[in-house]
């Protein structure tokens, strides 16, 4: 890339300034050819980044229905409801609040909680998978078009062709981990997180995802131990939450 | 944490905006002719400008983020209804700030653009990943070969250079742009 195109780049990414902004847009100015061809590359990092813009906004509606499901936001503002469905439902929440305090504070319904709270799909599978020779690119996108909608029923079948073709990949496995927990079917999981043997950059993902498991089967004590290996890695994306999500935890031992 | 590069501190950072600023927002929606669909749907567009925002090199948050929230959704649903040739007599019930325009930009479309996003549609994964990653996201080559697994940066950049001259060459036969650029 010689330094014309260098500088087109840094101007198209808004990192030119001061003086060399001033002197790149005399140039346009006074050389036609060059302002065609700034124009031309700025109309495809347009694009590019509608295209992006596109398949954000996709993300959060998803994001959002998954929300919606997990009735973790009321649809309608209280002042939009009747109040005769308010008196109701009032009546309704003390009646089961007052039974289902006892039940609420139970290992296992506060492991789910902490369970739906903090369980999502975040490996990016076609970057996981890209290497493959028997998956092809159309089938990657619809594997991880149904692993971020969570359609673990659908992605485990995949997953369990190309594990077996590279039993190897440790990102196939953990992949295939995350669906089974997605599914409940915590046995399989199991299984799964006995055979990983993840490389140092995935450690964090797999004591991360133990701690999910733990959380789905009620044990707090387990879930939180994994949860401390999370936070001892300096390095981990998922230190963060789980250092929220340890101190939740531990606030309501 | 929206500035955040990982698809999952990024659905985090996602699910706390919504929880935290939805309600006003579609509050100021159905008190200004709007209706429940509408509301999602300008939070939405909101947070896609919020996203592009947030990753401007000189992107300064003069306000507390609740302020800046409503005041970008707050503009594109007074916009919306200016389209709609709809008379607006405002009633805010939260503050807001004046927004430049030069930060709305990222909903606002043009006709190449369009021809250029489906000829993105057609290339591969890859491609398409670090084209985004580049001049979406705005990652430097280093953090990108990272996060894409490529051996180092030198082959990231040379990886994207490849593509951005694929998305050319395509552009270039495509008969429909042609005919754009000729006008």
């Amino acid at each position: 890339m010689d330094n014309r195109d260098l500088q087109i780049e840094k101007y198209l990414l808004g990192r030119l300034t001061g003086q060399d902004l001033a002197a790149f847009q005399k140039k346009q100015e006074q050389d036609p050819a060059f302002a065609k061809l700034v124009k031309e590359e700025q109309t495809l990092v347009d694009g590019i980044r509608d295209y992006s813009n596109q398949q954000l906004k996709n993300r959060i509606g998803n994001l959002r229905q998954q929300m919606l499901e997990e009735n973790k936001v009321k649809y309608l503002p209280l002042y939009r409801r009747s109040w005769v469905r308010i008196a109701i439902a009032a009546s309704v929440v003390l009646l089961v609040s007052v039974i289902g305090w006892q039940l609420y504070l139970s290992p296992s319904s506060l492991g789910e909680k902490y369970f739906s709270d903090n369980f999502y799909p975040v490996y990016n599978v076609p970057l996981a998978l890209r290497d493959s020779k028997i998956i092809s690119v159309d089938e990657i996108e619809i594997i991880k078009e149904n692993f971020l909608k969570h359609k673990f029923d659908e992605v485990i079948p995949d997953m369990l062709r190309y594990r077996h073709a590279f039993p190897d990949n440790q990102y196939a496995r953990l992949i295939l981990i995350i669906s089974y927990i997605g599914e409940d079917r915590l046995a399989e999981a199991k299984a799964e997180f006995k055979m990983i043997d993840p490389p140092g950059e995935l450690t964090d993902a797999v004591n991360w995802y133990r701690a999910m498991l733990y959380l789905k089967e009620g044990k707090l004590d387990e879930a939180a131990a994994s949860l401390e290996l999370v936070i001892a890695d300096r390095g981990s994306d998922f230190r963060e939450v789980a250092k929220e999500l340890y101190q939740e935890i531990e606030n309501n031992r | 944490m929206l500035k955040a590069d990982l698809p999952m501190q990024q659905d985090r950072a996602l699910r706390a905006m919504y929880r935290q600023h939805f309600e006003v927002v579609q509050s100021f929606v159905h008190k200004n002719q709007g209706n429940d669909q509408d509301a999602e749907d300008i939070f939405q567009d909101g947070l896609v400008v919020i996203y592009n925002n947030i990753r401007e090199d000189d992107f300064l948050l003069q306000s507390s983020l609740k302020t800046y929230v409503y005041s970008i959704c707050r503009n594109i649903w007074l916009n919306r209804l200016r389209k709609l040739s709809r008379e607006v007599e405002v009633t805010d019930e939260h503050e807001n700030i004046e927004i430049p325009d030069d930060q709305m930009k990222a909903i606002v479309k043009g006709e190449r653009s369009e021809i250029i996003v489906q000829l993105i549609q057609k290339m591969g994964t890859e491609c398409r990943q670090i084209l985004q990653f580049f001049y979406f996201e705005r990652l430097r080559m280093k953090r990108i070969s990272e996060l894409m697994g490529i051996s180092s940066e030198q082959v990231a950049k040379n990886k994207k250079s490849r593509c951005m001259k694929k998305l050319r060459t395509m552009a270039e036969e495509d008969t429909v742009f042609k005919d754009f650029f000729s006008r």
